[in-house]
């Protein structure tokens, strides 16, 4: 019966791999070295895979015959002779974008000098600065904020290839601009820089660390009161290494699969919990690990909601088991937490993990931390239910008489549905106690907000509408898996879809295909399990 | 006890009191408020109130849910302790509804721009635009005159009022982008001199044309980007003629590192050249188009063709110098002040070479030319002679008289300038005209109703621009508009003391806007605050003032990146702030109960007896 998630499963396989094929030159010295871009300071390897994964959309590069790790990459397109500019490696794969650029639609990456001789590509990006200029950002079409990212991934690309985003020579004081190496400039540290690089080139691996090591304390010491300490900079590096996330994603996969078998071969039970919790465990050490990065709760953007809900599903997935005792909850609670950091992994360039410092509105806010984390985790929970909700419909397909005499499911489903209720009223009304100490109302419509609202209502129409009689059983798992649509529309739709409002910070392009044919898919199931109820009632009525 | 049961058998009690009524009621919400978000991200938050949050049907609907929650409360009577739950919720959500009502009505909210150094200011602009009507006799109002998603027009005008002397009022007419050029009439005496010109040039295919009046702070000048005109009174200083080209020619002979933009034109053998390093080659570029460019490179006397590909590099024979083809435009034009091409025909091709390396420097660069601007001054005297005097960088100073209809080459690319009207008494006017996009010149753009007024078949119209008054021309006394926001006066006023931008580090992205603010209020007290992202200033504060929103919140709104000592800040008022805050808490207590706290809800016992004790696992 778990056919469908195990199909999913089998998709992890096809997850990018998270370590790099053996080359010769070893890059983690030359990674730990501090930049300052986007407004915080980072490793290199951070800003060589944020680099890779803006230009392109994936993690690693391919040309000349070979995968090319980031930080390699970042280094041959500003030192090496290579006809980088010629290769097709820059994300621009929307389709109406590309009707207008008059490129193939089939294909999603394209060479640099193609995408600056187009001109449709010009025009359309002029436009758009035209009305950024004019402080008319909202008026904005998509196809102009396309265009708008294709270029800034075009200047990202000219701007590692001539070393001009390299900029890791701090800056003596405070909060001003670190600078990309000069030559010329008399920096202590140049003559070091130049050493290493050249190591590159020559490909000398020892060397090449060497003197990535000497440059790291020449750095430091040329402005030791700005430079980030090894502790928080080696913190960054582990994080990135690991992906701690992966890591989690396959821990659930494997629990589930663990869990599935221990249905009949009971011995399996705890090995299966251990690799749950352990998989877990990597998974609260990289939120940690991740606000220690940041300097701040993971409440900020898509990413790290859909970070925290596939944490918070799996959480209540234990919590419900131990006070339950049903081992379905965990059951439904992994698929539901894997397939969230699964759709992380498989489209970074609509869901960004890079961290970025907040934008004013965020900083220095305990309410904000409290409503996010509380809604959050209120999607977690009707997560947990919907996947619930997938059982018994699943349940239903098989045998409808069979499940329709399932009370103790039902209920379950139920207490769950409670609980996000309670989160998702709690969350609503503390982002008003947010929106009052921020934008000084309470309530304003926005719709983020009206979303949310609509969310809750839907539950509280199902809930009510049980209390009528006018559903029980079946009724309330079909309302589980579509009153989550709601839950979507308010989490993704608002800022992928409606992209207007106060929320403006979360606004994100792209998915959308994904998550249209998985709403569709849903509903499908929701119909086949309708007929066969349906069918059955009739015949036990006859 | 018989009178309640009468009561609770009351037929519209139970329709009001009924469970079916709150599912249909919620249902509805439910479709009001999705058609809220669809309405807001098609148009603007504006429509979507106006259509359903703040519409008529939408509060009679939250009336009816109130009288549902109430009654439904009241049909459980007479109250038992496993009503408590069900009681408190409903109870929280009709407290908040009451809270979100008096917000409503005795609220205010709006936004005032402050200044540094300037007085302390009390009005406070409301975001809704209205007209305000000013009759003969001195009454005044003002009418919502907000315009939604479907524009007003001639065929469906929207009614304002009638005046008294009959005159009925509409709007016919919105446009988001309206011209307001100025229109100077003939003045009998003491009036001011105006004069009209024209601007062409043929290479880029833009003409402009505009009135000036003499020594007028905003109307005195005409900018055009990298030149301005403008208009004094008196004459021409003659001497000024002295044809000493503004750009000194470098010392020639020695070689240096050099490097020009050269922009030609197919249809004109002139050519703009900007020397940005060194000085100017002297190079000359022609081109000319056939199947493609074709691009021809003079260079001390001798010509060779250039690749005609754009990035194609030609090293010039016999020098160190390379010439790079930068752009080739088929069909120029400035648009939004950027070259571009508007068709790939070649109707006006041009192109931009740059010339780049060692090489004899013939001309300075431009840094030094700076120092002579492009300007052309105009004087008029009071017999209405126009006379000039023109520096350009490249025709150097020059003056002169200037006859109306005869044609000014300036120097500036192949700008020529002609006098068209003169008035040597005006009084300025102004003349709106709906308009697609904004031209350079010295007229101002903003958007705009028109109105129109009607009385016995007779009506005049007029386009009045946001923040201005217009007068219809009615009979007998004209009538006067003003199309603006609401603004309202507040009992405390405010002044702008000092105002600081933080930024993240290494970059120009604000971190930070904080404006620190003195509130005055009539009676003459005061307080001053800071008021920054996230963290309001209340006036007056205290606990008691925060709790029930008896104060003045101001909050950091907007500012200007180009003046910092600009801030907006919003003020907000809302007595039903405590109420919200209540029904919030006590709602959210009630959902706690009716799932967690068996004996606050119905049937919670029996219930939760029937399942806890089942802890077995479930085969699916």
């Amino acid at each position: 019966m778990f056919k469908k998630l195990i199909i999913l499963l089998s998709l992890l396989f096809l997850l990018p791999s998270s370590s790099w094929a053996v080359g010769e030159l070893d890059f983690r010295a030359f990674g730990d070295l501090v930049i300052q871009e986007g407004g915080r300071r980072k490793p290199v390897s951070t800003f060589a895979s944020e680099a890779v994964r803006k230009i392109s959309g994936r993690t690693t590069v391919e040309g000349f015959g070979k995968k090319w790790q980031a930080e390699d990459f970042i280094l041959s397109l500003m030192l090496e002779d290579k006809d980088w500019p010629n290769q097709p490696l820059i994300l621009c794969n929307h389709k109406d974008l590309l009707k207008e650029m008059n490129l193939p639609l089939d294909e999603k990456r394209f060479s640099f000098t193609t995408l600056t001789a187009n001109e449709a590509l010009k025009r359309i990006a002029g436009e758009a600065a035209v009305l950024r200029q004019k402080n008319k950002a909202d008026d904005l079409t998509r196809l102009q904020k396309e265009a708008e990212s294709v270029m800034g991934r075009l200047g990202l690309f000219q701007n590692v290839g001539s070393g001009a985003a390299f900029t890791i020579f701090p800056a003596t004081e405070k909060g001003a601009a670190w600078q990309a190496p000069t030559p010329g400039s008399g920096h202590p540290a140049l003559p070091v820089l130049s050493e290493m690089l050249t190591a590159y080139t020559g490909r000398d691996a020892f060397n090449f660390s060497k003197k990535a090591n000497e440059l790291h304390i020449a750095l430091r010491d040329s402005a030791p009161q700005v430079y980030p300490s090894d502790a928080v900079i080696k913190l960054e590096t582990l994080y990135n290494t690991y992906q701690p996330f992966d890591i989690a994603a396959a821990g659930y996969a494997l629990g589930f699969i663990l869990l599935l078998a221990a249905k009949r071969l009971p011995a399996l039970f705890w090995p299966a919990m251990i690799v749950c919790i352990s998989g877990w465990l990597v998974h609260v050490w990289g939120l940690v690990a991740r606000c220690i990065i940041a300097g701040r709760p993971p409440v900020t953007n898509m990413y790290e909601s859909v970070v925290w809900a596939s944490f918070g599903v799996v959480l209540c997935g234990f919590i419900f088991q131990l006070v339950y005792r049903g081992r379905i909850y965990l059951l439904s609670a992994l698929p539901a937490g894997f397939l969230c950091l699964l759709v992380l992994s498989l489209i970074p360039s609509a869901m960004p993990g890079e961290i970025n410092p907040l934008v004013p509105v965020l900083r220095d806010n305990f309410w904000l931390v409290i409503h996010v984390l509380t809604i959050t985790s209120s999607y977690a929970v009707f997560m947990l239910a919907w996947a619930l909700g997938h059982v018994v419909l699943w349940g239903y397909v098989k045998n409808p008489v069979e499940m329709q005499a399932n009370r103790e499911l039902h209920q379950w489903l139920y207490r769950v549905i409670q609980l996000g209720v309670l989160l998702l009223a709690a969350g609503t009304i503390l982002g008003g106690v947010w929106a009052n100490y921020s934008w000084g109302r309470f309530w304003g419509w926005d719709p983020k907000e009206t979303w949310a609202l609509i969310a809750l209502l839907c539950y509280i129409f199902v809930l009510h509408g049980r209390m009528a009689g006018m559903w029980s059983h079946f009724g309330m798992a079909v309302a589980s898996v579509i009153c989550f649509c709601a839950v979507l529309m308010t989490w993704y739709g608002v800022n992928f879809v409606l992209g207007k409002g106060l929320h403006s910070y979360g606004f994100g392009l792209g998915a959308e295909g994904y998550v249209v044919t998985f709403v569709a898919l849903d509903l499908a199931l929701v119909g086949l399990a309708a007929w066969r109820h349906l069918s059955a009632s009739k015949k036990v009525a006859a | 006890m018989n009178d309640r049961q009468r009561w609770l058998r009351d037929p519209i009690f139970q329709f009001f009191s009924s469970l079916k009524l709150a599912i249909i009621l919620l249902f509805v919400i439910i479709l009001g408020c999705i058609a809220g978000t669809l309405y807001e991200s098609g148009f603007d938050a504006k429509v979507a109130r106006y259509y359903v949050y703040q519409a008529a049907w939408f509060n009679v609907w939250l009336l009816l849910l109130v009288a549902n929650l109430t009654c439904s409360a009241f049909s459980r009577w007479p109250w038992k302790q496993h009503h408590v739950a069900f009681l408190v919720t409903h109870l929280g959500i009709i407290t908040v509804l009451a809270g979100a009502l008096m917000g409503r009505m005795t609220g205010i909210e709006g936004t005032m721009t402050i200044f540094k150094g300037e007085k302390p200011n009390s009005i406070l602009t409301i975001d809704e635009r209205i007209l305000e009507i000013t009759e003969p006799d001195g009454r005044r109002q003002a009418i919502n005159a907000e315009v939604f998603n479907r524009k007003p027009s001639e065929e469906k005008p929207r009614r304002l009022t009638t005046t008294a002397d009959g005159w009925k009022l509409s709007i016919v007419g919105y446009a988001p982008l309206l011209e307001i050029a100025l229109n100077p009439k003939k003045a009998d005496e003491e009036g001011i001199p105006a004069i009209r010109v024209e601007i062409e040039t043929v290479m880029m295919g833009q003409k402009l044309g505009g009135w000036m009046i003499a020594d007028s702070a905003s109307y005195g000048k005409f900018p055009m980007g990298l030149a301005e005109i403008k208009l004094k009174r008196g004459k021409a200083d003659l001497t000024k003629n002295d044809g000493t080209p503004a750009a000194q020619p470098a010392a020639a002979g020695d070689a240096a590192e050099i490097e020009e933009v050269i922009f030609a034109f197919a249809k004109s053998a002139d050519q703009v050249t900007r020397a940005e390093k060194g000085g100017s080659s002297g190079a000359k570029v022609i081109l000319a188009v056939a199947d493609g460019p074709q691009i021809t490179l003079s260079y001390q006397g001798k010509t060779q063709t250039l690749s005609g590909v754009k990035g194609g590099e030609t090293t010039i024979e016999g020098t160190e110098l390379k010439a790079i083809v930068e752009e080739y435009w088929p069909d120029f034009r400035i648009k939004d002040g950027k070259p571009g091409t508007v068709s790939e025909a070649p109707n006006n091709p041009a192109v931009l070479v740059r010339i780049k390396g060692r090489g004899v420097s013939v001309a300075p660069a431009d840094a030094a030319a700076t120092e002579a601007p492009n300007e052309l001054t105009l004087f008029i005297d009071e017999a209405g002679v126009v006379s000039y005097e023109l520096s350009s960088r490249k025709l150097g100073r020059s003056a002169g008289t200037l006859p109306s209809g005869e044609p000014l080459a300036t120097g500036w690319a192949d700008w020529a300038l002609r006098v068209g009207e003169v008035i040597t008494s005006a009084v300025p006017s102004f003349e709106a005209t709906p308009v697609a996009e904004q031209r350079m010149g010295n007229s101002r753009y903003t958007e705009g109703v028109k109105v129109l007024a009607a009385k016995d078949g007779k009506s005049v119209s007029e386009w009045i621009p946001l923040g201005w008054q217009v007068g219809l021309e009615t009979t007998p006394e004209p009538i006067q508009l003003i199309y603006g926001y609401r603004q309202a006066q507040l009992p405390v006023a405010l002044q702008l003391l000092d105002f600081e931008v933080e930024r993240d580090e290494g970059t120009d992205t604000p971190a930070s806007f904080k404006s620190h603010i003195e509130v005055t209020t009539t009676d003459g007290n005061s307080a001053q605050g800071h008021a920054w992202m996230n963290n309001p200033f209340s006036y007056p504060g205290g606990l008691w003032r925060a709790t029930t929103g008896l104060t003045y919140k101001i909050s950091q709104a907007s500012w200007n990146p180009k003046n910092l000592g600009e801030s907006t800040v919003q003020i907000l008022r809302d007595p039903g702030w405590s109420l919200k805050w209540i029904g919030s808490l006590t709602l959210t207590l009630g959902i706690y109960m009716m799932f967690y706290i068996p004996r606050f809800r119905r049937g919670g016992k029996k219930k939760a007896a029937a399942v806890e004790p089942q802890r077995s696992e479930v085969s699916v």
